[in-house]
């Protein structure tokens, strides 16, 4: 089991930096045209009107928008949790470890219908 | 207020969020969504948007550290993770039979006085016991740093902490919170775990609990970036922070700073129960 932890700690690692650039840079993006803008509190306060999707997600690609670039981000964060415990799965399915192998794909099928069928 | 003040607040708010997350294994969440909603009166769907992204961002940041070194027990985590994932769903069904507020009250007391045991238990007297029976079965006993070294533990309670994860999964998907407090206490309490082996398991499962409710929060629009670029930005750089400062830490030190936390967050939800934020 200790040498799982490498892999999974490895797709830890460039997943946080990918994560975090694509955050930063849309972070500064944004600040640098509407820093001085005041915070629009009322947005805050009531249910928002664009739901968000894979597929309004995936558009602003087409014509990136620094926001645009921070929500890829965050989704980039969101699918590094899919993407460790499928690593666990398979992991443990190559160590033989069958006990493993099934608790890890159940809780893997609960994430993908949580976090992505759903969404 | 403009935007870049705000940014600039949020970004060191998170940052210590981060950072009591990595070391008390309860995730950012604790900190931001209170600041959100009593500092700067956002609303509560969009601040639980931004704690699940901080309670992931620490997950993550912590997991490279931890794993590294040697604290987190990856099958302990795996397997009370299944407990929560089925707790999850049970407590999906059930919300149209309950009433929230009575749960949120009677969770925040059962918090508080979880809070003073975790205060008042003294340091791994009894990690040199026998493991329980599935616990030998499941092979979760293992061993983790210490200042001497390499120091192997054993598990206790296997059915006791799997069924604390299945109503912390539950209660996460009644409520929405409070579910790395318990998943601490699930593997400090019930399977007497050296208190650094829990609290960096808990921050492994955290992000994976959290993504659960975040898939709906992301759909419904309440992940916000302006909200959430300036806490992943701090908490990955609190939780970085938090993770290398643990092994210098006493774990008597940490029960009390955990203990502290939770007695806020058990708190904020008697005062959510009674007026309703």
């Amino acid at each position: 089991m200790e040498n799982l932890k490498p892999f999974i700690g490895r797709l830890m690692l460039i997943s946080t930096v990918i994560c975090f650039m694509m955050v930063l840079m849309g972070g500064i993006f944004f600040l640098v045209s509407y820093g001085h803008d005041p915070v629009p509190w009322h947005k805050y306060t009531s249910y928002p009107t664009i739901p968000t999707t894979y597929k309004t997600i995936g558009d602003d690609l087409k014509n990136p928008t620094p926001l645009g670039i921070v929500q890829l981000g965050l989704l980039v964060l969101l699918l590094t949790q899919v993407a460790r415990v499928a690593l666990t799965a398979w992991l443990f399915l190559k160590a033989r470890d069958k006990t493993f192998a099934i608790i890890s794909f159940f809780v893997l099928l609960v994430l993908l219908y949580c976090a992505i069928w759903r969404f | 207020m403009t935007i870049l003040t705000f940014i600039l607040i949020l970004c060191v708010v998170a940052f210590l969020a981060g950072m009591l997350g990595a070391l008390t294994g309860l995730g950012g969440g604790v900190v931001i969504t209170p600041v959100l909603v009593l500092l700067f009166h956002v609303d509560i769907h969009y601040a639980i948007g931004a704690s699940l992204i901080s309670v992931m961002a620490t997950s993550t940041g912590t997991a490279i550290a931890y794993l590294r070194e040697g604290y987190t027990n990856l099958r302990i985590g795996m397997f009370l993770e299944a407990g929560a994932v089925i707790g999850a769903l049970i407590g999906a069904l059930l919300v149209p039979f309950l009433n929230s507020s009575v749960i949120i009250l009677i969770f925040g007391i059962v918090l508080i006085y979880s809070a003073y045991l975790t205060w008042r238990r003294k340091q791994e007297e009894d990690s040199l016991h026998s493991s329980h029976p599935w616990a030998v079965a499941l092979q979760l006993p293992s061993d983790y740093p210490t200042l001497d070294g390499l120091k192997s533990y054993s598990v206790q309670g296997v059915p006791k902490a799997f069924g604390i994860m299945t109503i912390a999964g539950a209660l996460s998907g009644l409520l929405g919170i409070g579910s790395g407090a318990l998943k601490v206490l699930a593997m400090d309490h019930a399977m007497r775990l050296p208190y650094k082996v829990a609290t960096t398991t808990s921050n492994f499962m955290i992000g994976i609990t959290a993504a659960v409710s975040a898939g709906l929060y992301f759909s419904r629009g309440y992940i916000d970036p302006l909200l959430s670029f300036p806490v992943v930005l701090g908490v990955l750089v609190g939780a970085i922070t938090g993770a290398k400062m643990l092994p210098h830490i006493h774990s008597q030190r940490l029960r009390i700073i955990f203990s502290g936390v939770v007695c806020i967050v058990a708190l904020q939800m008697i005062y959510k129960s009674l007026v309703g934020f």
